[in-house]
């Protein structure tokens, strides 16, 4: 069983979607996944951010938004916020908005971004590269 | 909160998500950065993040007013103008604790709205080109020169495309005389390699410049 796209949750089906090539231009807005809003209410993280469960917490019931539950549901490990994005099937600005909010709210943490300015990181992945 | 009557949001069987999520997460990695890789349509980019990419590349939809994507699709080229856009990216990981993700990024002014999500705290670019197409590149010259985030141009191997040596692509794209050309086969893994090679080591140059550049407070 694949996850239930937006598209199917929007239009009540939980039966699985045959693996067509083509993928219908939506109909549905990616707002209504996040009640309306398009920018979070909080520091949005960028994309390439792993976020994963918080250690040793296990309960989601504290969770009341179901797409939040949803994400929460997926995470057995650190993921990015854009592989997050490709697995549910959501906006990729949907999925950044989302994944933001539920780690100001506690309920995912949020790994570090690196950037060029770290010399040894860079040459690090020069090196693995070479081994590539 | 409560969810509207009219969505009916069905529970993922926990089983499959599980099982779902086992292959896409194959990290413990928390710390993570981010290249571009940008061109137009149908120059190569998926193929090359796929070249080196440890996961068949993913698709995400790039835009917020739509909820599933449009694959990238070659066949599209220069008729494409659906508001809606997929973004191809992959993984690599790096020793132990580090991804590097590689998103595809169109590069067509069109596409602009997208840009600064994608590159903004990225490390650098890599500027896939058809030397046929060229004019498909010089928004995306454009965009990062103004942002001040560093790339190399890699020139795909196309058997429609003129050969040019990097001189008269540099030339003819009006680079800066610093900016590494490279050519590339985005179907072979080694020269993906290289050419991913050959942006970290011109970062390392910049680095190695900014430090022995006096600070700009010093300057009269």
């Amino acid at each position: 069983m694949s996850l239930p796209t937006s598209r199917e949750i929007l239009a009540g089906e939980t039966e699985e979607s045959d693996e067509s090539d083509e993928i219908e231009t939506e109909l549905v807005r990616g707002f209504m996944l996040t009640r309306g809003r398009t920018r979070a209410t909080v520091a949005e993280l960028a994309i390439e951010t792993l976020v994963s469960a918080p250690a040793g917490v296990t309960a989601r019931d504290d969770i009341r938004d179901r797409q939040h539950q949803r994400v929460r549901d997926l995470l057995v490990g650190p993921m990015s916020i854009a592989e997050l994005s490709a697995h549910q099937m959501i906006p990729l600005p949907v999925a950044v908005l989302i994944a933001s909010e539920m780690v100001a709210a506690g309920h995912l943490v949020a790994g570090s971004t690196l950037g060029s300015d770290d010399t040894d990181f860079l040459r690090d992945i020069r090196s693995a590269l070479q081994l590539l | 909160m409560t969810e509207p009557d009219n969505i009916h949001v069905p529970t993922p069987d926990p089983g499959a998500v599980a099982e779902r999520a086992a292959s896409a997460v194959a990290t413990t990695a928390t710390r993570s950065a981010k290249i571009v890789i940008a061109g137009g349509f149908g120059v190569g980019k998926t193929t090359f993040v796929g070249s080196v990419s440890e996961i068949s590349p993913l698709s995400t939809e790039a835009s917020m007013t739509s909820a599933a994507a449009e694959k990238d699709d070659a066949s599209k080229v220069d008729t494409k103008m659906s508001t809606t856009v997929a973004m191809d990216f992959g993984r690599l990981a790096v020793g132990q604790d580090i991804v590097i993700y590689l998103f595809g990024t169109p590069g067509q002014s069109r596409f602009a709205f997208m840009w600064d999500q994608v590159s903004l705290g990225a490390l650098g670019a890599v500027i896939m080109v058809d030397t046929a197409r060229l004019d498909d590149s010089h928004a995306a010259i454009d965009y990062f020169e103004s942002k001040g985030l560093p790339f190399v141009i890699a020139t795909n191997s196309f058997p429609h495309s003129p050969l040019g040596s990097p001189e008269q692509v540099r030339d003819a794209l009006a680079l800066a005389p610093h900016v590494p050309v490279v050519n590339v086969d985005a179907r072979e893994r080694s020269s993906v390699k290289q050419a991913l090679i050959t942006l970290i080591e011109h970062l390392l140059v910049l680095r190695a410049q900014a430090a022995v550049a006096p600070p700009a407070t010093a300057l009269v």
